[in-house]
């Protein structure tokens, strides 16, 4: 598949936007390339702000912004932002008195598809998230899943290279979060799009997205590849144990092997440089008679890098 | 028998012909449970049956001992906090918890020193004073938690409570449902966001289809679904050696080699032999492994094997 | 032959996106479709649709009879003096254009409910299922939104008038001997035409202005319905009380047939008495309602597209 082109799809610059005595946006800068970027922060972060700003629907009060290659400073470059980005609403909506094909179509031609382009796309793309006899029904009495999947349908009818996703996975069943993610992973992989997912959920964001933007106040107070901040630090290990654990403290210092923490079976073992992999830890335990039943590298969760970027003093 | 937090013989509700739950028969002890299943598994007619707003159609129910529909003793020991949002707008978030006290029978200033707990607890305690019309999700979510606490109920049932929040939020809310669990309050958890109950406990209900599917702690029920070996994923420097070893392996039913090399997931009938196994075979082998993990044992994919 | 499978669903749009041009047909097709789609409203057209046939009857017969054609085989006249006859097809041509005028003005009243049941959901049904959100990801202006549902609304409402009159005009104008209708009367054809449109768009603009300030469409029809009767009663009963025609002009059909009444020279029509009052204040009222229910539409529009 194309790897990202050159110019980034998203580019912000120092992009500010208040709406009487509050700031909604200060300063905020925020590259996207390619791929699926995650956008987290607290509920009144400025996150509805910036999702119209990347839809060109509000003007920027100072700042520079290139979204998909156009300048929301004009008023036609807001109007030709929009055939490139695609916008899955969090809110539950839909146009009354149509069913899920017309919807798309419809979309479609509003878009700037032809009729008959329209049709197609909206098969096709009703196809790709999975709803099948039930497109020709009246959507109103859709399920919740299928109004999702509904959403996501009309925000890539017009196959646009950035995707704007708001809480994809809202009031899915885990059937549904699952299918919901498989979708958004695969449109960030395999499909070659530029996504912009906005959740809460961390895990969701971690399942779908490579790099994270967590907004706070306005402007980006962490920003990252989820890879580079969740790095393990030095060669830690978290070791779960069982059977007889008495004699393991005793056997592990015996080992020289340090254990940084405790809990319950659980252990957080630190091993030294030298060692390259856990062979002879899993030696030591077998002379033991003790099981080591799970063992991974300790990282710092997700969580734990929202919580700190959240937390750290913004620079003067 | 006695003691169990809900205890169920024979329950079903139905309306019309669309069957809500159907023939329940089950015993929670109690702490903290976490609701589970899929759209229209029943769920929020067990819950409405469980918090005494509808009445059975067939079967008998008892919450901490009471029959629970329209039983005001029962409701002065039950906290509600449903998944819709029903707040009196023009009033404040403290106004809001006292009037709802002061309907249970609680004083004036009691009801006030009562909701400002709660609030602070829910962490609004900076927001209580504000009308709730202008509160955004997260805030409403934990308006409705405080009032359902306020009360200092014996049991807690909540549908769906952390949606809208964001994850600092979230995180503050599972540890209060962790502390309210250590301070003896029964909790029952309906959720979609399975890694959320995951967090707070063990111990499941799972509805499908209006029927009990599974209860109980997860590792428990994993045990119990023998038909699935379990999925065991390591990484190791040489895996295609180690792989040959553990085929060797008295229960391995399969071995599959990640094509970019370094990685093996197995699956195996006896995971306890092969947790007793594996040290010997890694000393033996000295395939340099570096990470083990279970990868089927939580509440995801026993979600999964159940529900399908 | 070469194998190859296709199994990717999801194929990339290989094709040109439209830029520019009449971005708001799209929106208007689908909204008349939208409106089309119940079969029972369509039973609202069928007053206009009966008179239509009705009026054209009578037109035709009246030609007919008085055209010097005597229907009565053997009749003793020899037929009327030429001078009589061409008395008689004046006042038959000035008797056919006040039943057209006479017409209209009782199809106004079916025009409204026309306009006002298919318009008062166009936005207020928006708003409330938020479908705003997914219009406004489009290229589209609020020009293009606002003429999207203005305009399949003007050609519902002139399905009521507009067509009505030209079918009648079409008619007259064979049914006249001599294409007389069009040489003496041509006027008409104008200013039905005329009327039509202004009384077309006068209420169109209200209506869709109301539904742009409500969430639902029963509240809109309400309102609309409300205003229109609100205003004539004000307007008639202040008139009446104040001896003072001016007052007429709060009323928008009061308004609409001072217009008639100019353009068509009429001393009375209706429950008028009276065209007392001002032509030109007239057309400024009028002119005012459409100018404000344009800024209502423009500002709430904006609003969706910030705010919603």
């Amino acid at each position: 598949m194309t790897s990202a082109s050159a110019a980034p799809v998203i580019e912000i610059h120092e992009l500010s936007k208040s709406y009487g005595s509050v700031r909604a946006l200060d300063k905020l800068s925020l590259t996207l390339e390619g791929g699926a970027v995650g956008l987290l922060g607290p509920n009144g972060a400025g996150k509805t702000t910036l999702i119209k700003l990347l839809l060109g629907l509000l003007v920027p009060d100072s700042g520079t912004a290139s979204i998909a290659g156009s300048n929301p400073a004009t008023a036609a470059g807001r109007l030709a932002l929009r055939r490139s980005v695609g916008y899955m609403p969090e809110s539950d909506c839909l146009i009354p008195g149509m069913s899920a094909i017309e919807l798309v179509a419809t979309l479609g031609e509003l878009s700037g598809l032809s009729r008959e382009d329209a049709m197609t796309r909206a098969h096709e793309v009703l196809d790709y998230v999975g709803l099948d006899e039930s497109r020709y029904r009246d959507c109103e009495q859709y399920s919740t899943g299928m109004k999702q999947r509904l959403k996501l349908a009309q925000a890539l009818v017009h196959d646009p290279p950035l995707l704007l996703l708001d809480e994809p996975t809202n009031g899915l069943d885990p059937k549904g979060r699952k299918h919901m993610l498989e979708l958004v992973a695969d449109l960030g992989t395999a499909q070659g799009k530029s996504l912009l997912v906005c959740s809460h959920l961390l895990p969701d964001v971690e399942r779908t997205c490579e790099r994270v933007v967590v907004l706070k106040a306005g402007h980006a107070a962490l920003e990252g590849s989820i890879a580079d901040l969740t790095q393990r630090r030095g060669r830690r290990l978290r070791a779960n144990f069982g059977g007889a654990l008495e004699p393991l403290d005793a056997l592990l210092a015996q080992a020289g092997i340090a254990v940084e923490s405790t809990s319950g079976n659980s252990r957080v073992l630190v091993l030294n440089e030298a060692e390259a992999d856990a062979d002879s830890l899993f030696a030591l335990c077998g002379r033991a008679g003790v099981r080591i039943e799970s063992l991974s590298e300790l990282r710092s969760s997700l969580e734990q890098v929202f919580l700190e970027g959240l937390s750290r003093e913004e620079p003067a | 028998m006695s003691g169990a937090l809900i205890s169920s013989q024979g329950l079903s509700r139905w309306y019309g012909p669309v069957v809500g739950v159907n023939d329940l028969t089950l015993e929670v002890e109690g702490g903290i449970v976490g609701l589970l299943g899929p759209n229209g598994a029943g769920k929020s007619t067990f819950l409405k049956l469980v918090a005494g707003e509808i009445r059975p159609s067939r079967g008998t129910l008892a919450v901490l001992g009471f029959e629970p529909f329209a039983n005001r003793e029962y409701f002065r020991v039950l906290g509600f906090c449903p998944q819709q949002d029903a707040l009196y707008e023009d009033l404040d978030a403290r106004e809001f918890v006292s009037f709802l006290l002061r309907l249970s029978g609680f004083n004036a200033k009691e009801a006030r020193a009562r909701a400002e707990r709660a609030l602070e607890r829910t962490g609004l305690k900076d927001a209580m004073l504000r009308r709730t019309a202008g509160f955004s999700k997260g805030m409403r979510q934990r308006t409705k938690l405080a009032a359902a606490i306020a009360h200092d109920p014996r049991f807690l049932i909540v549908d769906e409570p952390l949606s809208g929040l964001d994850p600092l939020v979230r995180s503050e809310m599972i540890a209060l449902f962790q502390e309210l669990g250590r301070e003896g309050v029964h909790v029952l958890i309906s959720s979609h966001v399975l890694h959320e109950i995951e967090s707070v406990t063990e111990n499941i209900l799972l509805l499908h289809r209006g029927r009990l599917l599974a209860q109980g702690p997860v590792p428990e029920i994993r045990k119990l679904l023998s038909r699935y070996p379990n999925k065991v994923d390591i990484r190791a420097r040489d895996a295609r050696r180690l792989a040959r070893a553990l085929l060797e392996l008295e229960g391995t039913s399969s071995v599959h080699l990640a094509p970019e090399g370094g990685r093996l997931s197995l699956e195996t009938f006896d995971l306890a032999r092969f947790h007793a196994e594996l040290p010997a075979i890694a000393a033996r082998e000295r395939a340099g492994i570096q990470t083990l993990e279970s990868t089927d044992a939580g509440l995801d994919a026993v979600f999964d094997y159940l529900v399908g | 032959m070469k194998a190859s499978t296709h199994t990717e669903i999801y194929r990339p749009f290989v094709g040109e996106l439209a830029r520019g041009g009449m971005r708001w047909r799209p929106l208007a097709q689908s909204t008349l479709r939208s409106a089309l789609r119940k079969k029972l409203p369509l039973l609202l057209f069928a007053p206009p649709a009966i008179a239509t046939v009705i009026f054209s009857f009578i037109v035709y017969a009246k030609f007919a009879v008085e055209s010097g054609s005597n229907p009565m085989p053997g009749a003793q006249d020899a037929g009327p003096s030429p001078i009589g006859a061409i008395g008689g097809m004046a006042g038959n041509l000035i008797q056919v254009r006040e039943m057209i005028v006479g017409f209209h003005m009782a199809m106004d009243f079916f025009a409204l409910l026309i306009v006002a049941w298919y318009g008062s959901g166009l936005i207020a049904e928006d708003v409330r299922r938020k479908a705003y959100l997914l219009y406004f990801a489009r290229p589209l202006t609020r020009i293009d939104y606002l003429l999207g549902k203005w305009l399949p609304l003007v050609l519902l409402g002139a399905g009521a008038t507009l067509l009505p009159g030209v079918v009648i005009c079409t008619v007259a104008a064979f049914a006249s001997p001599h294409w007389s209708f069009i040489t003496e009367e041509g006027d008409t054809i104008w200013k039905m035409l005329l009327y039509s449109l202004v009384s077309v768009c006068v209420q169109t603009s209200l209506i869709l202005a109301v539904s742009s300030l409500t969430k639902r469409k029963t509240h809109a029809l309400a309102v609309a319905l409300g205003f229109f009767a609100l205003t004539a009663g004000l307007g008639a009963m202040l008139a009446g009380m104040n001896r003072e025609p001016g007052w007429n002009m709060l009323s928008v059909f009061g308004c609409l047939k001072r217009i008639a009444a100019g353009l068509f020279d009429l001393k009375r029509l209706g429950h008028f008495r009276s065209f007392e009052w001002s032509l030109s204040w007239t057309w400024i009222v009028l002119g005012a309602w459409v100018v404000l229910a344009w800024v209502v539409l423009f500002w709430r529009t904006r609003r969706l597209e910030v705010n919603g």
